[in-house]
């Protein structure tokens, strides 16, 4: 039979595409395209089916008093309020009638006393419009002059100045693409989180390794797998990308503006997405190496450690908002965070060349470095059947030892 | 291609695993490993296709006289675990399985589908793993095993989950890759079927080489004296015969049979007429144990031996 050398990088091509395909399932992908979608709509036309489907409540109201000449209270949109006569006040205390939610009397002392049958979150609204309303009441009857009256009803004028007030909209938009790009970010790292670990752990379940370990090295099917699981990560994350950008074309086009908001250049995208692409190897790398470790990940503890890598995208958020920040500079120069936090600077800010620079760097060498350790601990890891290797063997496989 | 393994120990933290064995594997020629569960067949295996390498000892690989070293083109492995992917079809697995090996998957389409036909599996080719039975499971193994048509084939338990009619598939495409002057080992604990298959055969227990050769070699080894069963009174066989000078020992079976071990094979023949005048003997034949009989016999003494030797030494 003709046989040819595939060579390294067929072999590599072989392996990443089975990976790809492993968990690649058409009828799946539309699925969560769809249920996404749905999640979307949803959550976009949310105001509107919660006015829809909101109920209505009725109550009564009465003035100890009587009602004063000028005044009425505006009940929130939900409430229906009628005006309630003596006697029935009296009688609703002791028990509110069935077609009655709510009865409130208003004291001579401008205070409210309000029945419900149960506590409800509509009552909220209706606990600020009596204290506004009954307020300002209170405000009119005082024996002041029309200039006065109309100095405390007028708040005060505050006068805020932005230096670059004529980008403000820009940066606004780009606070919010650079929180967006963390959501896609993390996306594509809870992708390989999941997609890794099953890759691996049933492998080693199902005792597939033994014979393909004949065939590639570890550090070969490692770097397969690292590569397969990224695509998924980077097909994920292209797919959230481009559903937050339709959404944002149509909230701008709703709202009258043009385009999405944002403000990238081609550079500046460009260099975001060689440092979102390396983060995603870095992280699916250290996933694979950790996973390699893990013999049931039913009955680990490890599982757990494994959401480590979600740390530096978490600690981004809070950073996103301050881009100049010293803890957001060291954040995106540190390779173990600066693929969140770099590309979110560069929406955000002039960043030096120097400071990206070196931090791509860092990134690409840390990414080798940790290919080599994922190829370490999982030709390491393959040794041990039912069982885990522990914390040393891990740090000698880490080191090199 | 020819293999040689020299005094090859490993060793797993407090265990020795494989303890000094040495073996000579012909071009075209059927080595068996064979021992119990823990003997150390794996761990021979598993150095054999390099997956861990020998704390002592080497193993060489020659090709027409040529010390070379080996590629996964030379060679194919059968793993003692089903190492193929259960949520995948029978095609898809053969086929990566194949194009890690650097094969086309146009030129091997044919391949495939002639061993499929003869593993009666081309109807399921398109099923996912995990709906087939454990021997079917087997056969696909050894499908992605075979499939590159390697020099050297290192089976482990390739009998496991057959059943017998397809464990005679199996020894049948074994013979023929003999035939096509391939080197086979094997591991398996099925010695009935390696009698019938293997030229040479290594029989290990704790790690250590039992006896090693070919099946005469082996029962020469482990059964060095020849022992007779004998139809006779046996109650008056014992005390008439006890004190011959050519038996060594004489062993009640039944009322009617007794076992004789002799000192050697020399004047076995001239001896039964005397025997015969001492006590009427309606029956004799030389027994003849299978691998298996001898094989547990040689075990059962060895623990026993340990046992001894241990209660001795306490």
């Amino acid at each position: 039979m003709k046989q040819t050398n595939p060579g390294y990088f067929k072999q590599l091509k072989a392996i990443s595409w089975w990976e790809f395909k492993r968990f690649f399932k058409w009828k799946q992908e539309l699925l969560s395209i769809v249920i996404l979608v749905g999640i979307f709509a949803v959550s976009t036309g949310w105001g509107a089916i919660a006015q829809l489907l909101s109920d209505e409540y009725h109550g009564a109201i009465f003035y100890e008093q009587g009602q004063p000449q000028t005044w009425e209270f505006e009940a929130p949109k939900d409430l229906n309020l009628r005006s309630a006569g003596t006697m029935e006040v009296e009688k609703w205390k002791a028990q509110l009638p069935e077609d009655l939610d709510t009865l409130i009397v208003i004291t001579p002392e401008l205070t409210a006393k309000v029945w419900v049958k149960k506590s409800q979150t509509w009552q909220q609204e209706l606990r600020s419009e009596l204290q506004d309303q009954l307020q300002d009441l209170r405000i009119q009857q005082l024996p002041l002059a029309p200039e006065e009256k109309a100095v405390i009803d007028e708040k005060p004028e505050i006068a805020f100045s932005i230096e670059e007030s004529e980008e403000a909209s820009i940066d606004d938009a780009n606070d919010g693409s650079a929180s967006m790009l963390l959501v896609i970010i993390m996306v594509g790292v809870f992708t390989g989180f999941g997609l890794m670990m099953m890759s691996i752990t049933a492998e080693k379940q199902q005792r597939v390794t033994e014979q393909l370990l004949t065939i590639v090295t570890p550090t070969q099917w490692m770097d397969g797998k690292i590569i397969g699981i990224t695509l998924h990560s980077l097909k994920s994350m292209l797919f959230i990308g481009l559903m937050i950008l339709g959404v944002s074309l149509v909230v701008a086009a709703l709202s009258d503006k043009s385009g999405s908001g944002l403000d990238w250049g081609i550079g500046t995208g460009l260099l975001s997405l060689i440092f979102v692409l390396l983060g995603t190897v870095l992280i699916n790398a250290l996933l694979a190496g950790f996973s390699a470790t893990i013999d049931d990940p039913n009955h680990s503890s490890r599982s757990t450690v494994m959401l480590v890598p979600m740390l530096p995208i978490f600690l981004s958020f809070s950073v996103v908002s301050e881009p100049d920040s010293t803890l957001a500079t060291v954040m995106s120069i540190l390779p173990i965070s600066s693929f969140a936090m770099m590309p979110a600077r560069l929406l955000q800010t002039d960043v030096a060349v120097w400071e990206w620079l070196l931090s791509l760097v860092l990134l690409a060498a840390f990414v080798y470095w940790m290919r080599n350790v994922a190829g370490r601990l999982f030709a390491m890891g393959i040794q041990y059947y039912g069982k885990e290797p522990g914390w040393k063997e891990i740090w000698r496989a880490v080191s090199g030892k | 291609m020819r293999l040689s393994v020299n005094n090859v120990t490993k060793r797993y933290r407090t265990v020795t695993a494989v303890d000094a064995i040495s073996l000579d594997i012909q071009p075209g020629k059927i080595q068996a490993l064979l021992g119990p569960n823990g003997a150390g067949k794996s761990s021979l295996v598993r150095m054999l296709v390099g997956l861990t390498q020998p704390d002592e000892g080497e193993i060489l690989v020659e090709n027409n006289g040529e010390s070379i070293e080996l590629t996964y083109h030379d060679f194919a492995y059968l793993p003692e675990d089903r190492g193929l992917y259960q949520d995948r079809t029978i095609l898809d697995n053969l086929n990566y399985i194949a194009s890690l090996r650097g094969l086309k998957l146009s030129d091997i389409r044919s391949d495939i589908d002639n061993w499929l036909e003869r593993f009666e599996l081309t109807d399921r080719k398109d099923e996912p793993l995990r709906q087939m039975s454990k021997g079917n499971q087997q056969k696909v193994q050894l499908i992605a095993t075979l499939l590159h048509d390697p020099q050297l084939v290192i089976l482990d338990e390739p009998f496991s989950g057959l059943d017998p009619v397809n464990q005679e598939h199996v020894l049948t495409v074994l013979n023929e890759l003999r035939e096509r002057g391939k080197t086979v080992v094997l591991s398996a604990h099925q010695m009935e079927l390696v009698e019938r298959l293997a030229d040479t055969m290594l029989l290990m227990n704790k790690g250590r080489a039992v006896a090693q050769g070919s099946l005469q070699e082996i029962r020469n080894t482990l059964l060095p004296k020849p022992v007779y069963r004998v139809t006779t009174n046996a109650q008056l066989a014992l005390d008439s015969w006890q004190g011959v000078e050519q038996i060594e020992s004489i062993r009640k079976v039944s009322e009617e049979q007794v076992e004789i071990t002799f000192r050697t094979d020399a004047g076995i023949d001239e001896l039964w007429p005397q025997l015969a005048q001492q006590v009427s003997i309606k029956a004799f034949a030389p027994i003849q144990p299978g691998l298996h009989d001898l094989y547990l016999d040689t075990i059962r003494r060895q623990a026993s031996d340990e046992r001894s030797s241990e209660e001795a030494q306490s």
